[in-house]
């Protein structure tokens, strides 16, 4: 375990240098501010009452590039150690594959949670300069969007040892941002069919992702009152099952690979 | 005892329905303190044999010992220092940054690490391109960054594939030097190259191999004893043994 935290710790911090080098962290904060500012920008022409539609923009913005963010930062992990042949020198080390895939998602959770709560803070900071500000829920919004970025790292290590780097990166964001929609069609088409139907379209609906039950930005954006703890506790406990089964189909699928 | 320990070593290549043989039945052994030359045209298997002692590639069939352990024991890697084919370190660290950052894979203290990094650095050449990045480095600076890495955690083996690719000729000097220093303070070294003047002046003994079998095994004294140079005997055996295939295929 003490070997598995050290090689975590290496592999962050050198993957945290290797994020803010490539800019892209600055370039999602930069769009972020100019997405919220547009927004804000209608108040310039006379239109008022526009403050759902600047903190809607603000988190949407905020939610959509961390999902991007974290879709490529997990699915390129494994695949620039595999294309630069890094992970020679990196496995030729006392540590075992399961350990490296571990580190592997933890450091691409690290570093996308950094840049979440980066862009958050700046989203934060920019609005309460426009006099907006958001409700008690709003930190219910940032616990439940950091377990939505665990479960994509995850999902996008096991995703990248599994496809190609550029297939990986494509189904880890459609599956990400279109599992509310995969979600909603399924609970419709449940109870049509024979038990059988049924049965396949309830396993299907467990064991597909369910990114979209972690976003809290509209409860957030119309100032609702905080979601019972209960609720918060449940999807905390959902998103590490989840993370940790997603992480040991992973460590099964990569344990074997020729390389 | 043997440091490196190979028997009945099979590694093939599934490719659709059909299965090809990069190493067949091979066997060897390196003993403490040689340095021994891994030799064969591209495609002999040298660089399949060494992925499959690294643990990289599963065998078919056969097993190789690391420091008497099987390969597919971390422990053995405990000891070993090791340079893959011409890798593309991260080219947003520094070499310093690459090396801290092998350096603590190989389990070594933050101190070890800082008192190891700047002698490496100085040992392989790379000290005045340190703290630069390692996406401005040349090709063969970058070798040499790869031989620092392999040398962090003071391996008492050395496996080292292609180790002269990309450099140039005070470069491959420089590496001759170092291979036989680390040869003085105690170290194993296993290298596959195609420079064989490099091999001749730094090896005891050679392995050579042809479609993945092991066609000769002689001493580097044996080899100027009774042959005009390395490359002659090279040439002659990799052809003897292509021949003798064509014959046999016929």
């Amino acid at each position: 375990m003490k070997q598995t935290l050290v090689i975590c710790k290496s592999l962050i911090r050198t993957g945290l240098l290797e994020t803010f080098r490539r800019k892209e962290a600055w370039v999602v904060i930069f769009l972020t501010i100019l997405m919220t500012f547009g927004a804000y920008t209608f108040t310039f022409f006379g239109v008022s009452g526009l403050d759902i539609f600047v903190k809607d923009m603000a988190l949407t913005a905020v939610g959509l590039f961390t999902t991007i963010i974290g879709s490529v930062i997990a699915t390129r992990q494994i695949p620039d150690d595999i294309s630069r042949r890094t992970i020679f020198p990196i496995l030729s080390r006392p540590i075992t594959r399961d350990q490296y895939v571990v580190a592997r998602a933890v450091a691409a959770f690290v570093m996308t949670a950094l840049c979440f709560v980066m862009m958050t803070t700046v989203v934060t900071l920019l609005l309460a300069a426009l006099k907006l500000t958001f409700g008690l829920i709003f930190l219910q919004y940032i616990w439940l969007k950091l377990m939505a970025v665990m479960w994509l790292s995850a999902f996008g290590v096991f995703l990248s040892v599994t496809l190609s780097q550029s297939a990986a990166f494509t189904m880890c964001f459609m599956l990400a941002v279109g599992s509310g929609a995969f979600s909603r069609t399924l609970l419709l088409t449940v109870g049509e069919g024979n038990p059988a139907v049924n049965w396949v379209i309830t396993f299907l609906y467990g064991f597909l992702p369910h990114y979209a039950l972690f976003d809290t930005t509209g409860k957030v954006i119309y100032g609702w009152k905080p979601i019972p703890a209960m609720v918060v506790v449940s999807l905390t406990i959902y998103a590490i099952t989840i993370s940790a089964f997603w992480l040991y189909l992973a460590t099964r699928k990569f344990r074997g690979q020729s390389l | 005892m043997d440091i490196i320990r190979v028997e009945n070593l099979c590694v093939h290549y599934a490719n659709g329905r059909a299965s090809h043989c990069a190493v067949d039945n091979l066997s060897f052994g390196v003993r403490a303190g040689e340095i021994v030359g891994f030799l064969g045209n591209n495609g002999a298997g040298k660089s399949s044999t060494i992925k499959a002692l690294m643990g990289f590639q599963k065998p078919s069939s056969g097993s190789a010992f690391l420091f008497g352990e099987n390969i597919n024991a971390v422990a053995s890697r405990q000891r070993v220092g090791f340079l893959p084919e011409t890798a593309l370190y991260s080219p947003y660290l520094t070499p310093r940054e690459t090396l801290r950052q092998y350096g603590e894979l190989s389990g070594l203290s933050l101190s070890e690490i800082t008192a190891v990094t700047d002698a490496v650095l100085e040992k392989t050449g790379v000290r005045s391109k340190a703290d630069v990045l390692n996406r401005t480095l040349s090709k063969g600076m970058l070798q040499r960054v790869g031989l620092a890495q392999a040398l962090m955690n003071r391996p008492e083996l050395l496996i080292l594939d292609e180790v002269s690719s990309g450099l140039d000729p005070i470069g491959r000097r420089d590496l001759r030097t170092l291979l036989l220093a680390e040869r003085e303070r105690g170290a194993t070294i296993f290298f596959s190259s195609h420079q064989l003047s490099e091999v001749e002046s730094v090896c005891d003994r050679i392995l050579i191999l042809n479609h993945g079998r092991l066609i000769a095994e002689r001493t580097i004294k044996d080899i100027r004893a009774t042959e005009p140079s390395l490359e002659d005997y090279f040439v002659r055996v990799v052809s003897d043994s292509m021949s003798a295939e064509t014959g046999v295929s016929r």
